[in-house]
C-alpha cells in the first residue's frame, strides 16, 4: 500500500528501472551470501535477503508493472493486449517455477542461495529491456500516449517530449 | 485443521474488496463509450483528488476525443495486436509481465527453504 504514495510521485519508469536494479543487486548479494561455507551467519544473510527481495518487488517494481500494463496497450485493443500478455505471463511462469524448484533442490540442481546468481542474470537482461523500451507515461493523458507511440518517441526522451494541446499526430 | 487455518486466512483480503466492490464508482471510460457523459463525470470526480479535478467535465471530453480517435468500423482482432505501433505496446505489456516472473521474485515463494535451512543449524535435532 505504501507503493500507492510512491506511484503518486514518482515515475512509472523510474520506479521499475531503479527497483530492478536493486533486486538485481540484492540478488548478486544473495548468491555471494551463499558462496561462502555454511554457516550461521551465511544462512541468516540468506534468509533475510530473500525476504528483503521479496518485500522490495512488492514495493517497487510489481505495483508499477500493473500500472504499466493499464497503461502502455491502446485502449480499443486494450482486453486483448491484456489477455495476451496474461498468456504469456504464464508460458514464462511455469517453467520458471519447475527450474526454480530444481535448482534449489539438493537432488536437482542443488545450488541453494547461488540461485541468487541466475536470477540476477535473468533481472538484470529484464532491466536493461526496460531502460531501452519502457516509456515513462507517468502525467500523460490516453491521447498523448497515443501520440507519443505514433511519433515513435524513444522511450529515454518521452519524459521531456512536450505535446501541443492541439496536436492529433 | 492446520493446513486449512492458512487457506481459509487468504479470503481475508479479497472478501472485503469483494464487498466494497458495489459501493465503488463505475469506470468513466466505459460509461463515456456508451454515451452516458454526466454519469462519466460524476464518477470521474468521485475517483480523482478533489483539488486536482474540480469539474471532471475536462477529463471526460478527452475521454470522448480518445475513444473518437480510437473508433474504428472493425471490430479490434488478435491480429491488430502485431502491427505497427500496437506491436510495441503489445511487446512492452508481454514483457513486464513475464519480467514478473524473471526479476527474482520466485525467490520470496522459496523463502522456507532458506527459513528452514536456518532453523537447522539452529536447532538440528527439531527437524526431520
Amino acid at each position: 500500500m505504501l507503493s500507492w504514495i510512491l506511484t503518486t510521485y514518482v515515475g512509472r519508469r523510474t520506479i521499475y528501472v531503479w527497483g530492478s536494479a536493486f533486486n538485481t543487486l540484492l540478488l548478486v548479494c544473495l548468491g555471494i551470501a551463499a558462496s561462502f561455507k555454511e554457516s550461521n551467519a551465511s544462512s541468516l544473510a540468506q534468509a533475510s535477503l530473500g525476504l528483503i527481495v521479496s518485500v522490495l518487488f512488492c514495493f517497487g517494481p510489481a505495483p508499477a508493472s500493473w500500472v504499466i500494463i493499464g497503461e502502455t496497450s491502446s485502449i480499443r485493443l486494450r482486453p486483448l493486449t491484456t489477455g495476451v500478455g496474461r498468456g504469456c505471463y504464464y508460458a514464462v511462469n511455469i517453467p520458471c517455477i519447475y527450474l526454480a524448484s530444481y535448482m534449489l533442490n539438493p537432488t536437482g540442481g542443488n545450488l541453494g542461495g547461488k540461485c541468487g546468481y541466475v536470477w540476477a542474470g535473468t533481472g538484470f537482461i529484464c532491466l536493461v529491456m526496460a531502460w531501452i523500451w519502457l516509456p515513462e507515461m507517468k502525467n500523460r493523458s490516453y491521447r498523448e500516449i497515443d501520440i507519443l507511440f505514433n511519433r515513435r518517441v524513444p522511450a529515454r526522451k518521452w519524459s521531456k517530449t512536450v505535446i501541443d494541446i492541439n496536436d492529433d499526430h | 485443521m492446520a493446513i486449512r487455518v492458512p487457506i481459509a486466512l487468504q479470503w481475508l483480503f479479497p472478501t472485503p474488496l469483494a464487498l466494497l466492490i458495489w459501493w465503488g464508482p463505475e469506470s468513466p471510460w466505459w460509461l463515456v463509450r456508451k454515451g452516458r457523459l454526466e454519469d462519466a463525470a460524476k464518477a470521474v470526480r468521485r475517483l480523482g483528488r478533489s483539488t486536482k479535478m474540480e469539474s471532471g467535465s475536462d477529463s471526460v471530453e478527452m475521454m470522448r476525443r480518445t475513444v473518437e480517435l480510437e473508433k474504428t468500423a472493425k471490430e479490434p482482432s488478435l491480429i491488430e495486436l502485431w502491427k505497427g505501433t500496437d506491436r510495441y505496446r503489445t511487446l512492452i505489456v508481454c514483457g513486464v509481465y513475464a519480467a514478473q516472473n524473471l526479476t527474482g521474485n520466485l525467490i520470496a515463494n522459496q523463502a522456507v527453504y532458506f527459513f528452514e535451512r536456518k532453523l537447522r543449524s539452529f536447532v538440528p535435532t527439531l527437524l526431520p
